[in-house]
């Protein structure tokens, strides 16, 4: 094998590894939260960490039962604020940007119910800190 | 333009303002914990459109529906109630002229205040959170596609604050439409927050009871839900992910809620008015 055909395989199979590494190295939490009515929000409590310096959150909805739907956005522990909403839909990743949380930091969703929302709900999502 | 009562309405002006600034600020204050820990990156356009619309503070929402009729319409319908319509019309020669300077001084009125509401939430916006970089936020419309009005952050902000505006208008005007019908000037006070009330739950109860997913139902759906109506672009309904960009339903709501009031305003004119 010729030197010029090496030094391709071994820079293609190099990027392919890192780009293993880097899907792996972020992770999905699966959560269930009870959201209150009346433009209620809660935090999951179950937390996130993130493992990448992306500038988004991923969400993505498994139950969500209420008709007006639900956005979300990653807080901290503090409940602070960490990235912009985003809209939460059953089998759809979405995604925050402005997701400032710093990498190994913990990440939680806080999900929102709309302000004409009567009814409370157990809404059940998966979200990471990093994009998906 | 029909004036009535020009002091009054400069002081409902003030404390409107001051209401929105304060709350828009207690609302920062709610999500980021403590205004001197807005992080850096944290974008002021995205906490501007989350103050927007149903998804926003509970204070700034049911604000902004009750206070269509208290804007300008109110005085157009205690006129009607009370009879004091009637020098008006003597006064400009016709019934017509009156109606037409009824409603265009209402249309001017809402959306010219509606407008500035929207553009003192921009500017506490960018003030308590951070200064809009709009090369970001052009980066950063592709996580909110496909229900954006262009990919570019500015225009998709013109887009939003022009039709928002032009929602208002139409909404307040559909508003004054169903008022013509009631004898109680009181009872109008209530109106801009039972009619949006309505045509934001029962769309949304339909939604579910029929379980709609498809692009159709959904469109149509979210074409007679107010908020698409009023604050356009910025949320759909149910638990499905919009297949249509914000552009379809927003000129579905305008259909809509445009044929209603030219409906009602027909009705009150053949069967109603003196």
């Amino acid at each position: 094998m010729k030197i010029r055909t090496k030094f391709i395989t071994f820079i293609t199979t190099a990027f392919i590894l890192l780009g293993t590494s880097v899907a792996l190295a972020s992770s999905w939490t699966i959560s269930s939260v009870h959201v209150p009515a009346w433009g209620g929000s809660a935090v999951t409590s179950e937390a996130n960490v993130k493992a990448t310096n992306s500038s988004s959150a991923s969400f993505n909805g498994d139950v969500l039962p209420n008709s007006f739907g639900y956005t979300a956005r990653l807080v901290d522990s503090n409940h602070a604020s960490r990235s912009n909403t985003a809209g939460v839909y059953v089998d759809k990743t979405t995604h925050a940007s402005g997701n400032t949380l710093t990498i190994n930091h913990y990440g939680y969703a806080k999900v929102y119910s709309s302000n004409v929302e009567p009814n409370s709900s157990y809404v059940k999502l998966h979200f990471s800190s990093d994009s998906k | 333009m029909l004036t009535f009562n020009r002091k009054k309405r400069i002081i409902f002006l003030i404390c409107s303002y001051l209401y929105i600034s304060i709350t828009t600020i207690l609302y920062a204050k709610t999500e980021f914990g403590s205004l001197s820990s807005v992080p850096k990156e944290a974008s002021g356009l995205d906490f501007f459109y989350s103050t927007q619309g149903s998804f926003s503070s509970a204070l700034l929402f049911f604000f902004f529906i009750s206070v269509m009729p208290f804007i300008y319409s109110h005085n157009i319908i205690s006129a009607k109630n009370s009879n004091f319509n009637n020098f008006m019309i003597t006064r400009l020669g016709s019934k017509k002229t009156y109606q037409l300077k009824a409603i265009i001084s209402n249309v001017v009125y809402s959306g010219g205040v509606f407008l500035s509401y929207r553009i003192l939430q921009l500017v506490i916006s960018v003030v308590i959170i951070n200064p809009i970089d709009f090369k970001e936020e052009t980066r950063n419309m592709m996580y909110r596609l496909p229900y954006i009005f262009s990919m570019n952050s500015i225009l998709n902000l013109l887009f939003y604050l022009i039709l928002s505006t032009i929602g208002v208008i139409i909404f307040s005007n559909f508003i004054l439409s169903i008022g013509l019908f009631l004898k109680n000037s009181v009872l109008y006070y209530a109106t801009g927050l039972i009619l949006s009330l309505i045509f934001s739950l029962v769309p949304a109860m339909l939604m579910g009871i029929l379980n709609i997913k498809d692009f159709v139902g959904s469109l149509f759906f979210n074409s007679i839900y107010i908020d698409t109506l009023v604050t356009p672009g910025l949320h759909t309904l149910g638990a499905y992910a919009p297949k249509f960009n914000a552009w379809y339903p927003f000129f579905g709501s305008i259909l809509f809620f445009s044929l209603l009031t030219f409906i009602l305003y027909k009705i009150w004119n053949r069967f109603y008015a003196e």
